[in-house]
């Protein structure tokens, strides 16, 4: 840009890079899209207009999808308001009706018209037969959609929506945006039939018989022999783990904080283990500990003559292996929030004469309800939502996620009955995130303020000291032994039947030989492998990144409809993985968006199933930094993005490694939507996993969940290393150093 | 054995008992056998792993999901039953419309070839299988030596008759007391 050019008028550089960015969709990239997935390269190599892949503007000119010349039209009409101030009305009206007009249209023609032409009965009516018909749309489409879209924003900013703030205005449009389309959608084609008899017409009656079924609401448990209905039975399971997860982790998150224990990195990475473990490793290995024929029952019928029982199928082992599985979950949450209570606080009760345990339970605990809170609410949700675990254990106890995924594939094929568990299950995760809301209230949480903090935390209270360590001890050990177990498993013949010791599994899974032309990598778990860390590595970053930005948009902004923001944000969490992937698996094979089969698939249901993470960790930390330091920053004159990067952003560092972790982890680790998704070019280790285990073939699964754990520790490492410390400017007790969030963790 | 509500193992179990006994007598029968079951797996091939490692003592699956196990060396042994047995076939379906037409269909050629479905038992898959050319797995079950109904696929296999039978199971015999 010239210095007489910016004199005379200047330009908005927001508008015009989207305004070019909605051309580039338009005039030079493949409007639909590529058959051999979004990260195929191939056809670049025909050199444009890409022969197979003709840019939109090329496909109009041909004659072809004669309806899409508006969004060409509307997306050149854009650049008017480049240069135009955005206080002169002009502005505003230009992009509202371009910017806007064209996003809507591009994504309401999507919908219209599909593989074979008009998707709409009444459509067909009313314009008579459509002789074309479109595929998924592909970087072109996603391109020009995406630049009219911030247009439209940046037009509702000028408005004065949020203050006027563009980025502000621009981030909650496309959470909006995503959630509307990988959330909403999806999840909308099957629950839709919660209200349709089998041939898709309404049915209201057969809807109510179905909501109030005693298979659903029986309390034949409490007075009679049969079993209770499956909505108690998710209900109590996850109360149960939802409060057990937060003890533990609350006591874990404090064993590392608050005491000298010297064990306690190695505690650390003990709690870490399960959440990297596909969850029917650890139910195999319970029941081989617990089972009726398993080791630890042996011994006690060797021993005490005690008669073995079947306790761990059922509630117990469920709630055993789920406490085992999420306990990771509430420790990542609590331990930013406990390392964050202000120790000045703690040294004022003190300095008032109160004793530890006083200050603990009315100072301390208190700070700490936003993690507590958001603990709960994380087990309670993954308990309600876990499919693995009931699936291994829960012999005849029934829970919801089990009972919708078989209304799906069982035998039933009653996707009606499904969508009404879903509803149910959908109910008891938003009345416990309604609850979780009105118990933090409206207090104030901040401890992390930008005055210094002189405060040394304080040690806890004996009596506290020896609950913590009376708990998180036994809980190790049993870790300990559970993951012994199964790495002893990698080495051995047959699991559970034959010990001889080989190393024939590692060499089946990752073999490498040398071949004729260099090596060769032989085993077979090399292929899933490698697409699982790519995937991972890709959906990571990005789930972390917008999760934040949620939390960020929902702890700092204030706007219309915050509540049905939020609400939406959660719901892919409340969702089980079974259902998300069936639903993914309905509306994205067909266009207008067809990933169905893709890595892109694989990615985008990761974000959207783990993003609640990083909003729950951002909150729960946000809820601490004092809104005095944004407003410091932008009385300054930053913007609000610069405040995010420069003085938001380094505060939260805990909650970006636990949200970055976590989503890597899971990703690694998940199964339930996944099973789903995967195709014979995108595998995943866990799908992979599973088809070993049905097979049999304990050996080579365990040898490969082995692997797996060990490129997870190392990734944790490295992604604490990346991110960094978060600095609080506090000093360091001379007995109790305040253990630093990188520090820890192997 | 498991529930025939999320198993399709089972609900041909079920739907066996009914075609062989009469819907009555199959009901007693399923009712009898309520009170030896002590847990209705979610998954069809469940009962036989858990057989397989000492937490049953039976698992009522298809037989290659009891051979699986057998070959495995699990000490399990796969006996069908000499009043007869049903069965199922594996099927596989291309969508009405499919983009790729012709490579579903050179799929299909290719996963019916003689010499493809014969390594099905290197993947330690143990069916019978569905062309008569190719030679099954020598641990494979012996059609010849079991005595096997004439399964009505058209019926049992209706969505209609299905839904009946499951209700009818539900609240007839997994409701009763042990």
């Amino acid at each position: 840009m010239t210095g007489a050019l910016t004199d005379a008028v200047k330009v908005n550089r927001a508008v015009l890079i989207w305004s070019l960015t909605a051309l580039a969709g338009g005039f030079i990239l493949p409007w639909y899209a590529i058959e051999d997935g979004f990260w195929s390269f191939g056809w670049l190599l025909d050199g444009y207009p890409f022969d197979d892949y003709y840019p939109l503007i090329v496909l109009l000119l041909d004659g072809e999808a004669p309806w899409l010349w508006p969004v060409v039209i509307l997306a050149v009409a854009t650049l008017l308001a480049a240069r135009r101030d955005k206080r002169d009305p002009a502005f505003c009206l230009i992009l509202l009706a371009a910017g806007g007009g064209g996003f809507f249209y591009a994504v309401l023609q999507g919908f219209a018209i599909g593989i074979s032409g008009w998707e709409y009965g009444f459509l067909e009516t009313l314009f008579g037969t459509m002789e074309s018909r479109q595929f998924g749309m592909g970087y072109g489409a996603l391109l020009a959609v995406g630049g009219l879209f911030f247009l439209f924003t940046n037009a509702l900013a000028a408005r004065g929506a949020v203050n006027g703030d563009v980025f502000v205005v621009g981030s909650i449009g496309l959470i909006i945006i995503v959630v509307a389309a990988f959330i909403f959608w999806p999840i909308s084609q099957v629950l839709v039939s919660a209200i349709q008899d089998n041939d898709h017409n309404l049915a209201l009656g057969l809807f109510a018989d179905k909501l109030f079924n005693t298979k659903i609401w029986g309390l034949h448990c409490v007075y009679g022999q049969r079993a209770c209905g499956v909505a108690w039975n998710s209900l109590a399971l996850a109360i149960a783990v939802g409060a057990g997860t937060t003890l533990l982790g609350l006591a874990f998150a404090l064993l590392v904080t608050r005491t000298n224990f010297p064990a306690k990195r190695l505690f650390r990475g003990l709690t870490v283990l399960p959440i990297i473990t596909p969850p029917f490793v650890i139910g195999l290995a319970l029941i081989l500990i617990f089972g009726q024929s398993g080791a630890f029952t042996s011994l006690l019928e060797w021993a005490f003559g005690i008669t073995p029982s079947r306790w761990v199928y059922g509630f117990t082992g469920v709630w055993l292996a789920q406490m085992l599985a999420f306990t990771p979950i509430a420790f990542l949450v609590l331990i930013g929030v406990v390392e964050g209570v202000s120790p000045s606080m703690e040294e004022a009760a003190h300095t008032l004469r109160a004793n530890r345990w006083d200050t603990f339970r009315t100072v301390s605990l208190p700070l700490m309800r936003p993690g507590l809170a958001n603990a709960f609410l994380l087990g309670f949700i993954e308990s309600m939502a876990d499919f693995g675990n009931p699936m291994v254990l829960g012999g005849n106890f029934e829970v919801l996620s089990t009972e919708i995924f078989f209304a799906i594939v069982g035998a039933q094929f009653d996707q009606g009955r499904a969508a009404v568990l879903a509803l149910v299950l959908l109910f008891f995760t938003l009345s416990a995130f309604y609850a979780q809301r009105r118990w933090l209230g409206r207090k104030s949480y901040t401890t992390v303020t930008g005055k210094g903090d002189a405060g040394i935390p304080t040690a806890l209270p004996d009596r506290l000291i020896t609950l913590v360590l009376c708990t998180t001890v036994p809980w190790a050990v049993l870790t300990a032994v559970i993951y012994l177990m199964i790495m002893f498993g990698g080495f051995v013949e047959t699991w559970g039947l034959n010990h001889d010791l080989t190393l024939r599994h590692y060499i089946d899974a990752f073999g490498v030989t040398a071949g004729d032309h260099g090596l060769v990598w032989s085993g077979g778990a090399w292929n899933s492998f490698l697409t699982t860390i790519t995937i991972a590595a890709v959906s990571a970053p990005l789930t972390a990144g917008l999760g934040l930005l949620t939390a960020y948009l929902l702890v700092r902004q204030r706007f219309a409809g915050k509540d049905a923001f939020e609400f939406g944000t959660m719901l892919s969490f409340a969702i089980p993985g079974t259902v998300i992937g069936v639903s993914y698996v309905l509306a994205f094979n067909v266009p207008p968006i067809e990933i169905t089969g893709t890595g892109a698939i694989l990615v985008v249901s990761f974000i959207f199933r783990k993003m609640p993470v990083g909003v729950r960790a951002g909150i729960a930390s946000m809820s601490q930094l004092d809104e005095s330091l944004d407003e410091a920053s932008l009385t300054l004159g930053a913007t609000s993005w610069a405040t995010i990067r420069r003085v938001v952003l380094p505060l939260l560092r805990p909650a970006i490694v636990a949200a970055i972790v976590y989503s890597f982890v899971r990703a690694m680790t998940a199964i339930s939507a996944v099973i789903f998704l995967v195709s014979a070019e995108y595998d995943m280790a866990t799908a992979y996993i599973l088809g070993r285990v049905e097979n049999n073939d304990y050996g080579i699964s365990i040898a490969y969940s082995s692997v797996l754990i060990l490129v997870m520790f190392a990734a944790i490492l490295l992604v604490q290393l990346a991110v960094g410390e978060r600095q609080l400017g506090r000093r360091r007790g001379d007995g109790l150093a305040r253990t630093n969030v990188a520090g820890a963790g192997a | 054995m498991a529930n025939p509500n999320s198993s399709g193992t089972a609900y041909t179990t079920l739907a066996t008992m009914v075609q062989i006994f009469g819907e009555e007598g199959g009901f007693d029968y399923m009712k009898k056998l309520h009170k030896n079951i002590n847990t209705y797996t979610k998954s069809g091939s469940a009962p036989i792993k858990a057989a397989g490692r000492g937490e049953n003592t039976i698992g009522i699956v298809f037989l290659h999901d009891a051979v699986k196990q057998a070959v495995s060396g699990f000490p399990i042994v796969p006996v069908a039953p000499c009043e007869g047995t049903g069965y199922e076939i594996g099927s596989m379906s291309i969508i009405k419309g499919a983009r790729n037409l012709d490579s579903a269909k050179k799929f299909y050629d290719f996963a019916l070839r003689k010499g493809i479905q014969e390594r099905a038992k290197e993947a330690k898959a143990y069916q019978v299988m569905s062309n008569k050319g190719a030679i099954p797995p020598e641990q494979a079950p012996k059609l010849e030596s079991i005595k096997l109904i004439d399964y009505d696929f058209k019926k049992y296999g209706s969505s209609a008759e299905r839904k009946r039978l499951l209700a009818k199971w539900d609240s007839d015999v997994k409701s009763l007391p042990k």
